[in-house]
């Protein structure tokens, strides 16, 4: 234990050592079972366990073995792959990682933010300790899994409760460029139509003048309006002169919806909490 | 008929909306590093509260390592009394050799293994020591977006202009590059 301390504190002193993390994939599961150590029972019963957990709480626990960690250091994969896998709801940041590295020997639990006072360092490190370790001894990787996932839920169960009227976070800005896009072949096809290189100027100045009006502030409102004058005249001749084609960008993007089975892990972040371990 | 002027228009739009999204850029990096710098700090703060009660729990033992135990509250006071981010930094590489130094020595004293609130405390300092690492790792990320707008013509023109200049990283400081000497 003051061994692996001390090889944490090391590095602050020597230079980083190039660190070789490599993104093992993409998640296909809560368990992604890379170096091949569940069979497919096993690995069907502990998503069962973790999607059905996830449901109550929407806390995430992901399982993930992998071969080797071809020199890296247990803390700094389990870090990255937290990171690139987004593991937890985005904003609770309530996502668990369990990695072991089979060849290597060592696994780490690694702490979502959000739940870091809820699945202390000691309790990650009590888990790897009294569950995985022994377990894992004596190659017996279901069961470890099984009862590390027991305890993990049990002591963090009380976390995060739905509410019930989970609020569809619909986000303006998300919709902004296709709005624009219609906005902007509407208004091409009419001020082509018109033949005046000048309307297109008024609309912007309008338009600018509309949003300083609607923001309550002037500065910003004449900047808006000018650049907008400007662009709108710009536009407006180019299309009068040109001809503008294309028509109304209707429809056709069609936004991607999760159809059934697992849909990815919701975008939390960790920042190092949890524990890690050797068996 | 008016080119030059529907020249000089979109000129004068494509330079000011420039302008305006890399000032933009250069503050929003910038700020991204303050914060990422107050991760940084809190994670220290985590640290100096664990270290009173590592103290405190082997002290008793390791009644004639005096000396380690002055240096790592001479490091603590250095810190509190730190302003700037280098100075900080500085003072926390300072707490890392002493406590290292502690760490070391304490793998002498079997009896402390077998304590339960010293493996407590162990387990709490490792996670602390991790958070540290990979909260700082990430502020020189940051600082590392940002001295790359800072740093690229046409931006470094500009981010001297607006008075941005290129952050320093968190390096270890000058001295501290070799691993702590075990005194026995």
């Amino acid at each position: 234990m003051m061994r692996r301390l001390l090889l944490l504190l090391l590095p602050l002193f020597l230079a980083w050592p190039v660190l070789a993390y490599e993104n093992p994939g993409t998640p296909t599961g809560f368990v992604n079972d890379y170096a091949g150590v569940l069979t497919s029972e096993q690995k069907t019963l502990l998503e069962a366990k973790l999607s059905q957990f996830e449901k109550e709480t929407s806390n995430e626990i992901s399982i993930v073995t992998i071969k080797s960690l071809k020199g890296d250091t247990i803390e700094n994969f389990a870090v990255k792959l937290f990171q690139d896998w987004k593991i937890g709801k985005e904003g609770k940041d309530n996502g668990i990682l369990v990695l072991i590295a089979l060849e290597d020997k060592q696994m780490r639990i690694e702490v979502g933010y959000g739940l870091e006072g809820f699945l202390t360092d000691a309790q990650s490190s009590l888990v790897i300790n009294s569950e995985l370790k022994p377990n894992f001894q004596q190659g017996k990787y279901y069961e470890g899994f099984d009862l590390a996932i027991d305890q993990i839920i049990a002591t963090t169960k009380q976390e995060y409760v739905p509410s019930g009227n989970e609020k569809i976070d619909v986000n303006f800005f998300q919709y902004l460029p296709l709005i624009f896009f219609f906005v902007f072949f509407s208004l091409g096809k009419f001020l082509a139509k018109t033949k005046s290189f000048w309307l297109g100027g008024v609309l912007g100045i309008g338009a600018g003048a509309l949003i300083g009006l609607f923001l309550k502030s002037l500065g910003p409102g004449l900047i808006l309006a000018g650049v907008l004058g400007i662009s709108g005249l710009f536009f407006d001749y180019i299309v009068s002169k040109k001809g503008f084609k294309g028509g109304p960008w209707l429809g056709g993007s069609g936004f991607g919806s999760k159809g059934g089975g697992f849909g990815g892990f919701g975008g939390g972040r960790s920042g190092g909490g949890g524990a890690s371990g050797g068996w | 008929m008016k080119k030059p002027l529907i020249i000089l228009f979109v000129v004068v739009l494509f330079v000011g909306g420039y302008v305006w999204s890399t000032y933009n850029k250069l503050v929003t990096t910038n700020e991204a590093i303050d914060n990422q710098w107050a991760q940084v700090e809190s994670q220290y703060q985590r640290r100096f509260d664990l270290i009173p009660n590592l103290v405190a729990s082997v002290k008793g033992i390791m009644a004639q390592e005096q000396k380690i135990f002055g240096d790592l509250a001479e490091a603590r006071t250095k810190y509190s009394g730190a302003v700037t981010v280098d100075e900080k930094a500085a003072a926390a590489t300072q707490v890392e050799g002493a406590l290292g130094r502690l760490l070391v020595v304490m793998e002498n004293y079997p009896q402390l293994k077998s304590a339960e609130n010293v493996q407590t405390l162990m387990v709490q300092l490792e996670g602390t020591e991790n958070r540290i690492a990979v909260e700082r790792q990430r502020y020189n990320d940051s600082v590392k977006t940002f001295n790359v707008i800072v740093k690229r013509i046409p931006a470094k023109w500009l981010a001297s202009q607006f008075g941005f200049t290129e952050r320093n990283y968190f390096e270890a400081v000058q001295g501290s590059e070799t691993a702590p000497k075990v005194e026995l």
